[in-house]
């Protein structure tokens, strides 16, 4: 079979795998306590795909999902490991609340500047992880989780404090009707379509430009691109904010893509572990950007799927966390395959 | 290559088993109530257990059955009710809870012909819904009257309030708490000529000690917040934070076991469900939210036939308080808890007991009812026959709790009573 | 910076609390009984860094310490009703913690998974498992109170003008953290547990298997993790929810890293950080002080602290060369 074929194949047969070994690993725990796994998971993927409302729904689970992806698998681009995916998120989320709920622009602009806002703010976030990393050598992915939490702290202030919605001081500032995408069904709006085509600008930036080129050198083979030149630092630092840029992108879609509360809750609960689950996706996809937006679309249909699983059959709907656990534990080993023929031969 | 092959395969029968799925005879349908609880979810003890109650005694008494569907993020709000108003059976989708407002109001106006209803969440005006609410703000003023003048009578010179998260149904909460114990030190004054010993002698503003947790769900803030409450010499804290009762009664437990006493003080009191017989002897009352009651009255009205008609005649808003009557029918929807309600209580621990199988009650009913007598006794009569007269001062109006629902209001009391 | 110097900014720091807390028992806030809820907030931290420490000094970091706090609460609980006491349930709260560890290590080691990930999808895997755990076993969804004999009772030391309580794990948490020191300065096989960090092709030139090692200490770790998260239900809080650690595993992790990998000063992060969580609620429910720090920047605390701390690289280097990276036989 030519290379190309089983170069695209391959990752996503890899993938598959792991899939099924979760789902495997599911059935397992549901049948130690007595529940029925075939009609669990019948109700859970009809009822995340088998219907119009349903894919759509999918669709809106996983739209964040797409691009807190496209902020690991930038990262591991670069040999990174940037899993502050999670609080660049929130900031993203507070600015989109800032221009998008607290200031007045015309409705043309007024969602677009919010959403670049909001990833402004993002990328910002990035930046003291990929700055310590390249002056002071900090392995971002203590870094990132510090800053993760210094985040979620920090914007719950924000919320609290200067942002809350009068008279509901459990959420902030709801985005403006100017500054809302439009509607397409259930809970999904138009800013889909904002994130697919980020994904595919970032696919477009890591294969077909010359700094796209570098930062992936510098993450395959640092030798190699330190004798031809490529920077090191401006690797590191393009990969942190680009995939800072992604999360506020992902936060942004929240706020001003979610509907009904089109708001950020003081509890960030309707942001929380996005960018956690954002790993998995990336993983599935293999760190591409658009293997990532198929993955999000599979994984939002796992979350959303969920609630049917549980309505049906009673199974505690949490189980689809802990089997994306187990496909993300799969996937952290490589080439098991190859590892268990190497010792068959040995 | 193999991998692809095993792929394939699994695909297929996973295709067959679920083709086989589908095409098995569905069980004759059960007509059914909806209940979406709130993303603290179910295990609160308090609000969404009481929820749950509701729909399960309207189960026994209706024959209809209760599914539950449990959110667990904000995302899910729509997703659960579209889930529930599609399934054709489904008679009535309760919300349960404040949060759930803006999505229950989309996903009525999409299904008019579907019955909603929703627990503390304001949606009038649409003819499919019903809002319940409570004068949760009549019963903490009652409460706090009983914590208050139990500093008095115990020589503390606080009491305290833990709160979940800080919204406008809590506001209730809190405001009327404050006032409450505010209307009790005034009623000392009046009935002994002096100010009340030590709380009365803590300036008005400071006597309350209270924080908002902002959490529904983790435990630790809510002993955390009680022991730093206790250690400013509070002798009795209110719990508004549904699950974060274990922590204070963490905190009680601890200084209960350091002094080697049976009963308080120290205190916590108790909230939405009657908690007394968590701790018996510790709690010193709770505030009963009948949560229950507005959902098994929800259900009653729709097997009855009367929702849409109920919903007409109120503009769509229930206010469920002490002493109130819906369109002829009266219930209970605020109380206090007293030993009478205890049983009710007791009662659902045993059947727990039974159905797992696992000690769940601290003792048998008898041992319950006597510690929680013998507490009520140590007080002198006089904090219950304020309380009482407290509670009689609301039912027939002569006595009003201010209901602070919007922020300027909160701020006013707030200036005034700490 | 010099170990001495490096011992100097720790005195500092030492000082800077113990003046804080001085300060504290003057303004009456009730020194003691801060003193025992931050020795209650140390514990799961302590357990977890400790065991982290000798985790990465022997070379495989493990984030998932918050994945396996969450199961080892819920199935230590579990234990504990079996068996009708609060002692097998933290003993089996750490075997389950152990268990965690050897599939974790075996993954790592001999699977050459990428230890982050892994570690990552252990706390997702968690965050499904705990209030799945929970709604299978007992039939209520997030939350479970058991009987309160069940719990696992405290020492009672009558100082200080009242009762001071102090949990046996608490103390046990202490001994572990200088054991654990010993182990890694002391001994033949600390050495080697550093050595596989630093320099494995070394340790595997000796003869000695790095894999082992490595293993052991990802079992030890998870052991310990086992016992910090069986704790939390059956020593501090009477009962089980679905969010019961909160962020915890990341603050242990967090002081790990402050600690530059030294059990003791593990110990140490882990109480200051216990501690200011502490103070924190003080303040905030106290009429007139509230207002002078926000709640929420007492919380960012610990993650701040650690962030300035390894910017300013206090201590030198801080993780072994081989650190996350899977040996492998050239």
């Amino acid at each position: 079979m030519s290379t190309r074929l089983h170069g695209t194949i391959k990752p996503i047969a890899e993938s598959s795998v792991a899939v099924v070994v979760g789902i495997v690993a599911g059935a397992f725990l549901m049948l130690a306590f007595g529940y029925d796994p075939i009609r669990a998971y019948v109700a859970l993927f009809y009822g995340a795909f088998g219907s119009t409302s349903g894919i759509l729904e999918s669709l809106a689970f996983a739209t964040p999902l797409m691009v807190t992806a496209v902020t690991f698998a930038v990262g591991v681009r670069a040999a990174l490991f940037n899993i502050g995916a999670e609080g660049q998120m929130y900031l993203g989320a507070i600015g989109a609340t800032i221009v998008g709920g607290a200031m007045f622009l015309p409705a043309g602009v007024h969602p677009i500047a919010a959403t670049l806002f909001a990833m402004g703010l993002g990328a910002l976030w990035a930046l003291p992880a990929a700055v310590l990393k390249i002056w002071r050598g900090v392995h971002e992915v203590v870094s990132t989780i510090m800053l993760n939490w210094i985040a979620f702290w920090f914007v719950t202030y924000l919320v609290r404090t200067y942002f809350g919605e009068p008279g509901r001081a459990e959420r902030a500032l709801p985005a403006l009707p100017t500054a809302r995408y439009a509607v397409i069904g259930e809970t999904l709006t138009t800013v889909i379509l904002v994130v697919v085509v980020f994904c595919i600008a970032v696919t477009v930036i890591l294969w077909r430009t010359g700094i796209g080129f570098e930062l992936r050198l510098v993450g395959d083979n640092p030798e190699a691109a330190r004798y031809a030149g490529a920077s090191a630092s401006k690797a590191i630092l393009v990969s942190f904010l680009v995939g800072g840029l992604a999360a506020g992108l992902a936060g942004a879609s929240q706020i001003l893509g979610r509907p009904p509360s089109w708001t950020l809750y003081a509890t960030l609960g309707n942001l929380l572990n996005l960018g956690f689950n954002g790993i998995g996706v990336a993983l599935i996809g293999k760190n591409h950007p658009i293997g990532g937006v198929f993955a999000a679309f599979f994984y939002g249909g796992l979350l959303h799927g969920g609630r049917f699983m549980e309505y049906n059959v009673g199974v505690a709907s949490e189980l689809v966390q802990a089997i994306n656990g187990i496909i993300v534990i799969a996937l952290a080993m490589p080439e098991v395959i190859a590892i268990i023929r190497k010792r068959r031969e040995s | 290559m193999q991998a692809v092959i095993i792929l394939v395969v699994v695909v297929i029968a996973a295709g067959a088993a679920a083709a086989y799925y589908l095409t098995i005879p569905q069980a004759p349908s059960v007509k059914k109530i909806a209940v979406v609880s709130d993303i603290g979810g179910r295990g609160d003890l308090s609000f969404n257990d009481m929820g749950y109650k509701g729909g399960a005694q309207a189960e026994k008494d209706f024959g209809v059955q209760m599914v539950e569907l449990i959110s667990k993020s904000e995302a899910d709000y729509v997703p659960n009710l579209e889930t529930a108003a599609k399934d054709p059976d489904v008679i009535l989708v309760v919300g349960i809870g404040f949060l759930l407002t803006d999505a229950i109001n989309q996903t009525a106006l999409k299904y008019p012909d579907k019955n909603f209803a929703i627990i503390d969440g304001f949606v009038p005006g649409l003819p499919n819904v019903m809002s319940i609410l409570y004068e949760e703000h009549k019963g903490s003023a009652i409460v706090g009257a009983l914590a208050a003048l139990t500093a008095a009578y115990f020589n503390y010179t606080h009491i305290g309030v833990v709160l979940g998260i800080e919204i406008p149904v809590l506001w209730k909460f809190e405001i009327g708490y404050k006032w409450g114990a505010d209307w009790a030190l005034k009623w000392y004054k009046n009935k002994f000529g002096t100010d009340a010993p030590s709380i009365g002698a803590t300036p008005v503003k400071d006597r309350v000690l209270w924080t908002y947790t902002g959490t529904f769900s983790d435990i630790t803030k809510g002993y955390e917040a009680a022991k730093a409450m206790y250690a400013q010499d509070a002798v009795a804290v209110f719990n508004v934070a549904g699950p974060l009762g274990l922590g204070l009664n963490r905190a009680v437990q601890e200084i209960a076991q350091s002094k080697s006493v049976t009963m308080g003080p120290p205190f916590w009191v108790g909230v939405d469900a009657n908690q007394d017989w968590i701790n018996p002897g510790f709690v010193l009352a709770s505030m009963m939210k009948r949560v229950d009651k507005g959902v098994y009255f929800a259900t009653q009205l729709v097997v009855q036939g009367k929702f849409r008609q109920v919903v007409a005649e109120n503009g769509g808003i229930v206010t469920l308080g002490i002493g109130t009557t819906i369109s002829g029918i009266s219930i209970q929807g605020i109380s206090v808890s007293t030993l009478a309600d205890l049983d009710e209580f007791i009662q659902m621990g045993v059947d727990a007991e039974k159905l797992t199988g696992k000690k769940v009650l601290p003792g048998t009913p008898d041992e319950i009812k006597a510690k929680v007598a013998a507490m009520r006794d140590a007080l002198p009569s006089w904090v219950w026959d304020a309380a009482k007269e407290l509670e009689d001062g609301i039912r027939n109006g002569t006595i009003q709790v201010p209901l602070a629902i919007e922020q300027s209001v909160v701020d006013q009391w707030r200036a005034i009573l700490g | 910076m010099t170990p001495r110097r490096r011992l100097q900014w720790y005195i500092v720091g030492i000082v800077i609390t113990l003046a804080l807390m001085y300060v504290i028992s003057l303004a009456g806030f009730g020194l003691p009984g801060l003193i025992e809820t931050g020795l209650l907030a140390m514990t799961p931290l302590a357990l977890a860094a400790v065991g982290e420490c000798l985790n990465e000094q022997a070379g495989t970091v493990n984030v998932g310490m918050e994945g396996i706090f969450l199961i080892t609460a819920v199935l230590g609980v579990y234990w504990a009703e079996v068996f009708g006491s609060g002692l097998y349930g933290l003993l089996f709260g750490a075997l389950m913690g152990a268990l965690i560890g050897l599939a974790f290590g075996v993954i790592c080691v001999y699977g050459k998974a990428n230890q982050v990930i892994a570690g990552m999808g252990l706390n997702i895997f968690a965050l499904g498992l705990g209030p799945f755990l929970l709604m299978s076993i007992w039939g209520f969804p997030g939350i479970h109170i058991f009987s309160q004999d069940l719990m696992f009772q405290p020492l009672r030391f009558n100082i200080w003008g009242g009762f001071f309580s102090i949990s046996p794990v608490t103390i046990s948490a202490i001994i572990l953290a200088l054991l654990a020191y010993l182990l890694l300065k002391r001994t033949l096989f600390g050495i080697r547990i550093r050595a596989s960090g630093e320099n494995p092709i070394a340790v595997d030139v000796a003869g000695v298997s790095v894999a082992r090692i490595r293993v052991l200490m990802c079992v030890v770790g998870g052991a310990l993790a086992g016992l910090g998260g069986a704790f939390m239900p059956l020593g501090w809080f009477g009962g089980v929810v679905k969010e019961i650690s909160a962020g915890r595993g990341f603050i242990a992790l967090a002081a790990v890293v402050f600690a530059g990998l030294n059990p003791i000063l593990a110990l140490v992060a882990s109480f200051i950080f216990g501690f200011s969580e502490a103070v924190a609620f003080t303040f905030v429910v106290s009429p007139g002080v509230k207002e002078i720090i926000p709640f929420y920047f007492v919380q960012m605390m610990p993650y701040a602290v650690t962030l300035t701390i390894l910017t300013a690289a206090i201590g030198g280097k801080r993780f072994p060369r081989a650190l996350g990276k899977p040996y492998v036989r050239e």
